[in-house]
């Protein structure tokens, strides 16, 4: 993309780079970086720009991104490279950059990262975990370089349109039956951070069959499932009232529409993870790979993702709007922050899981949530709606959260997890799964 | 088999190095990624195991569920096609020009703002619904989600996209007609209705089979519409939902019954509808008078013209509003208007890059489609070599490959290390892989209009060149070519269209801004999460549809009279 016109921060760097290294910066020679990312291109743009920036300062050398895009996030990105790396020793790519954590923990199961040489100050800063989410990957296959929360979002004009006031504020108030129908929600195998949210909404509940109950009870207001967050961030313009929304992605929307969009974050119930950074196997230039990474960890490359355009730190031309994963930048730079902007990872923030609820399984979660609503979505949504014409008969409430018999427990859940790593055992689960819900369902939606 | 009374060599020679070519370029990627079918546990070897966990799954009903959307769309398009076909073939009225080329603005449609665009319109709060609550006729807290409609509603949305496919195919087929034989059916007392179905209907049979093909399979693999109504009942759905999710063995298990069915229903439709009756149906040896229409017949043209097209361009109508909009929430129409998105995209150097290279990308593989695609149907129709019904099925078979299986096959064949790696994605010539990606899935176009042409040139003239002293290829060129060209431009047209609009392979081969197309940024910029994302993906969008708008138009003109006339006969 053809650059905006810098900043007046980035023409005094430009100026002590031609004093320091006595030519002007942009005929310093350029070293080239290639980086396979899902941001978009307002967010690689300032950080190629501030990078190369500080990288010609301490080099005398400029940068230049040679951006890769696979067609998709996570999971187009995880097929791609798996792919690569089952033919070629490197996929002449240097850094992986966003796309959520669960690529990232597969990619470092498969060993397709570098471990990471993380500095002193990265380290001390940058939290392990939060609301055990890793943050920062045990082995230091991966960093997190921004926090993804989670919540929905809503149009406040349609809802009293509809009838539908006073506006949700909690995940629990999006199980009123009310709600039925009005809320787009994402397709948990499409978004990691969906997936997420979903657990923390599971484990915000005692036990395991309360929590899932719980859970059934929002997903099967959905008016659809989506193919990822933004598309059923996208929906609240023409489709549905309600949405839920990966935080950055509502946050923009507020500020664009701020009398007619909210955000909310439900508190002590949004999903925190990281989104985070590593270096792929085999990088074509390792050095200026980990020069990067250091960048973005840093507190200069940190401050980007959350200071208002413009600001002695900030991004010379978009504001980012993300959060950043590092503490310290909201009380270092408190004055240039954007609005709103707050650290995510405060103790309050944190949930409070029961003990009974810590072992739930991410992948075995997400794929039990996918058989039970995705994949019968509408005999879900018929049952739902039978229920509510029905008064919800407690009996059949009952029958309506009941669990496969195979993951009635979390002991059972741990024994689904290991036959996960069985191709064929995978498989088998996952048709009976999505059967013994639409046999449920079609019980229920019966005379 | 039939085996040619004549044999050529020479013929069977050309036919086998037709199959080894698609066979490199499509049976080969596509292999390497659904052999994952056949291996259970990461075993080697050929393993039914995936194909019969299928049983299991309620994969027949989902392929029946396939079969009767196909059915029923391409039924639709017939019914749409054919009389605006006949009218504009037939007949002469004002503003003809204009309502012709227009038909052929829904292949125009940009991908994800096409999409968009229908949500916005059709959405339970969207357009439709706002319209219907401000008139006082529905309030919108009764307002029907019109995107929940089930299988016709698909049916009926991919047919106002696809049937200026079997448009092009009919009017290029009554082109080709000789109309004494319809003259000869009125002369000897037959009305119009028994005219069309006891004369022209059987002898443009070609043509409708080379577009009812395309757009049989093109529905009964289709993934966007169904996803956007939110159909899933349907294979290709269930693939996509796995491919992009959870993919298992039986996944790819799936795509080669999908592959295998859509060929089989090609074969099939080809031994009962598509049997050419020799040449005996001829092509035009003298020109047909068309019927100059009256103020009424006029008017009824502009209505039969104007409704098909009004509802069809509702998408783009949609596009349009969104690229212009600054505000368009909770309001029929957007509440404020700007020119800044499209202002903003076209500062980007990218959108220019983009054009570019959509523009290099169909041409180079419009020309490749046009020589080998010209090549198989000759082969097909005149050829007396062996192997014709491979090659007819292999050329077939791009039309049902998922672009997600055939764009991960190539990244497979061109991963670092390989011997084809400086053509892939992460290569010093990337531009080489997408070419011939667009030029693979386009191939069957090519194909099937060539071919519905070749069957109504009858052999005779070209028999009557030679027996002159003309060689083989002279008398093609000088005989048979010409009176094809109105086949070979609309499947060139179509091919073009195609290749400019396509998706998967753009957005999985096309990694380095500098090589994308005009898709992958429109998909750049749909996807980056910002709130003015649509409007700038719209306002690409328009562009887009400009640019082909464009170049048809261009094409028309400079052909001029000369494409009317192909198309007149």
């Amino acid at each position: 993309m053809s650059g905006p016109p810098v900043s007046q921060r980035d023409e005094a760097l430009k100026q002590k780079i031609a004093e320091t290294w006595g030519q002007p910066y942009d005929a310093l020679p350029k070293e080239k970086l290639i980086v396979l990312s899902a941001n978009n291109e307002h967010i690689l743009w300032e950080f190629e720009q501030a990078f190369s920036l500080h990288y010609a300062l301490a080099h005398g050398r400029r940068v230049v991104f040679d951006t890769r895009d696979v067609g998709g996030g996570g999971s187009k990105i995880l097929s791609f490279l798996t792919s690569i790396y089952q033919r070629s020793s490197t996929s002449e790519v240097d850094v992986l950059w966003g796309g959520g954590d669960d690529i990232f923990r597969k990619l470092a199961s498969l060993r397709l990262l570098e471990p990471l040489t993380l500095t002193a100050d990265a380290r001390a800063n940058i939290p392990a975990s939060f609301g055990r989410q890793p943050m920062l990957d045990a082995n230091h296959y991966w960093a997190g370089s921004a926090v993804s929360g989670f919540g929905f979002i809503y149009n406040k004009p349609l809802l009293t349109r509809l009838h539908l006031q006073p506006a949700p504020t909690s995940w629990d108030d999006l199980a009123d039956p009310r709600f039925f129908g009005m809320i787009a929600v994402a397709d948990p195998m499409q978004s990691g951070s969906a997936t997420a949210a979903y657990k923390m909404i599971a484990q915000s509940a005692p036990n395991w069959p309360a929590g899932w109950a719980k859970l059934l009870d929002v997903l099967s207001n959905a008016k659809r499932f989506y193919d990822g967050a933004s598309d059923a961030a996208n929906a609240v313009v023409a489709e549905a009232p309600l949405a839920t929304c990966i935080d950055f992605y509502g946050t923009l929307r507020v500020n664009k529409y701020p009398k007619r969009l909210v955000y909310v974050s439900p508190a002590g119930q949004t999903a925190f993870n990281a989104d985070p950074i590593g270096i792929l196997k085999n990088p074509p230039h390792p050095k200026l790979a980990r020069a990067f990474v250091d960048f973005v960890l840093s507190p200069a490359g940190q401050a980007l993702w959350a200071l208002r355009v413009g600001t002695p730190n900030g991004p010379s031309h978009n504001g980012l709007f993300r959060t950043p994963i590092r503490g310290d930048v909201y009380t270092t730079y408190r004055e240039q922050l954007l609005p709103g902007m707050t650290n995510p990872l405060r103790p309050e923030n944190e949930m409070v899981v029961a003990e009974a609820l810590r072992g739930l399984d991410f992948n075995t979660f997400r794929r039990l949530v996918y058989s039970a609503t995705v994949a019968n979505a509408a005999g879900l949504r018929d049952a739902r709606a039978a229920l509510i014409a029905q008064g919800l008969p407690a009996a059949k409430v009952k029958q309506f959260h009941s669990l496969p018999p195979n993951i009635r427990t979390m002991a059972q859940m741990k024994s689904v997890a290991k036959q996960f790593r069985n191709e064929k055992q995978a498989e088998r689960i996952m048709t009976d799964w999505r059967q013994f819900f639409a046999d449920k369902y079609e019980a229920l939606t019966g005379p | 088999m039939n085996l040619p009374a004549n044999h050529s060599p020479t013929a069977t020679s050309l036919n086998g190095l037709m199959i080894l070519l698609i066979a490199a370029a499509l049976v080969l990627p596509v292999g390497l990624t659904v052999s994952k079918a056949f291996s259970v546990d990461g075993q080697e070897g050929l393993n039914g195991y995936w194909f019969t966990r299928l049983v299991e799954d309620g994969t027949a009903g989902l392929l029946l569920n396939g079969l009767g959307l196909a059915a029923l769309t391409t039924g639709l398009c017939l019914v749409m096609s054919v009389p605006l076909a006949l009218l504009a073939v037939r007949c002469r009225f004002a503003g003809q020009g204009m309502l012709s080329a227009a038909v052929l603005v829904p292949l125009i449609l940009p991908p994800f703002v096409g999409a968009l665009a229908m949500r916005q319109i059709l959405g339970q709060y969207g357009t439709l619904n706002m319209l219907l609550d401000q008139l006082g006729i529905v309030p919108l807290t009764e307002a029907t989600d019109w995107l929940e409609g089930g299988l016709v509603t698909v049916a009926v949305l991919q047919a106002l996209h696809l049937f200026p496919i079997l448009y092009m195919n009919a009017t290029a087929a009554l082109a080709n007609m000789d109309p004494s034989h319809t003259q000869a059916a009125r002369n000897l007392g037959a009305g119009p209705v028994r005219t069309f179905f006891a004369i022209t209907l059987p002898l443009i049979k070609p043509g409708l089979f080379a577009g009812g093909t395309i757009v049989f399979i093109w529905s009964f693999t289709d993934i966007g519409t169904p996803l956007i109504l939110n159909v899933t009942d349907l294979l290709p759905i269930r693939i996509f939902q796995q491919l992009t999710g959870d993919a298992t063995g039986k996944t790819y298990a799936a795509v080669v019954v999908l592959l295998a069915v859509s060929i089989g229903l090609y074969i099939v439709g080809k031994f009962v509808f598509g049997r050419a009756r020799g040449a005996s149906g001829g092509r035009a040896t003298l020109q047909a008078t068309p019927k100059r229409l009256g103020a009424l017949g006029t008017l009824g043209a502009w209505s039969l013209f104007g409704c098909v097209i009004a509802v069809a361009l509702l998408p783009h109508a949609g596009v349009v509003l969104n690229a212009f909009s600054a505000d368009w929430f909770d309001t029929v129409l957007p509440a404020e208007y700007t020119t800044d998105h499209l202002a903003e995209v076209i500062r980007d150097e990218d959108t220019y890059n983009s054009i570019v290279n959509s523009l290099k990308y169909a041409s180079a593989s419009t020309g490749i489609d046009l020589v080998l695609g010209t090549l198989i149907a000759w082969l097909l129709v005149r050829g007396r070599g062996w192997g014709k019904g491979c090659l007819d099925a292999m050329a077939m078979l791009p039309l049902a490959v998922p672009g997600l299986i055939l764009a991960a096959g190539y990244v497979a064949l061109t991963a670092p290390g390989q011997p084809l790696h400086s053509i892939g994605p992460g290569g010093n010539h990337p531009a080489i892989i997408l070419i011939v990606a667009y030029a693979v899935r386009r191939l069957p176009f090519v194909v099937r209009g060539v071919s519905a042409g070749l069957q109504q040139v009858p052999e005779s003239f070209e028999e009557a060149a030679r027996t002159l002293g003309a060689t083989p290829t002279r008398a093609a060129r000088k005989i048979t070519l010409p009176l094809i060209a109105a086949n070979l431009i609309a499947a060139a047209v179509l091919t073009f269209a195609f290749a400019v609009l396509e998706v998967s392979d753009s957005l999985v081969l096309a990694q380095t801004t500098s090589n994308y197309p005009i898709t992958k940024q429109i998909f750049r910029l749909f996807t980056s999460g910002t709130a003015e994302a649509m409007n700038l993906a719209a306002a690409l969008g328009v562009y887009g549809m400009i640019l082909l708008g464009g170049t048809m138009a261009i094409a028309t003109a400079l052909l001029g009279k000369k494409l009317g006339a192909i198309f007149r006969a």
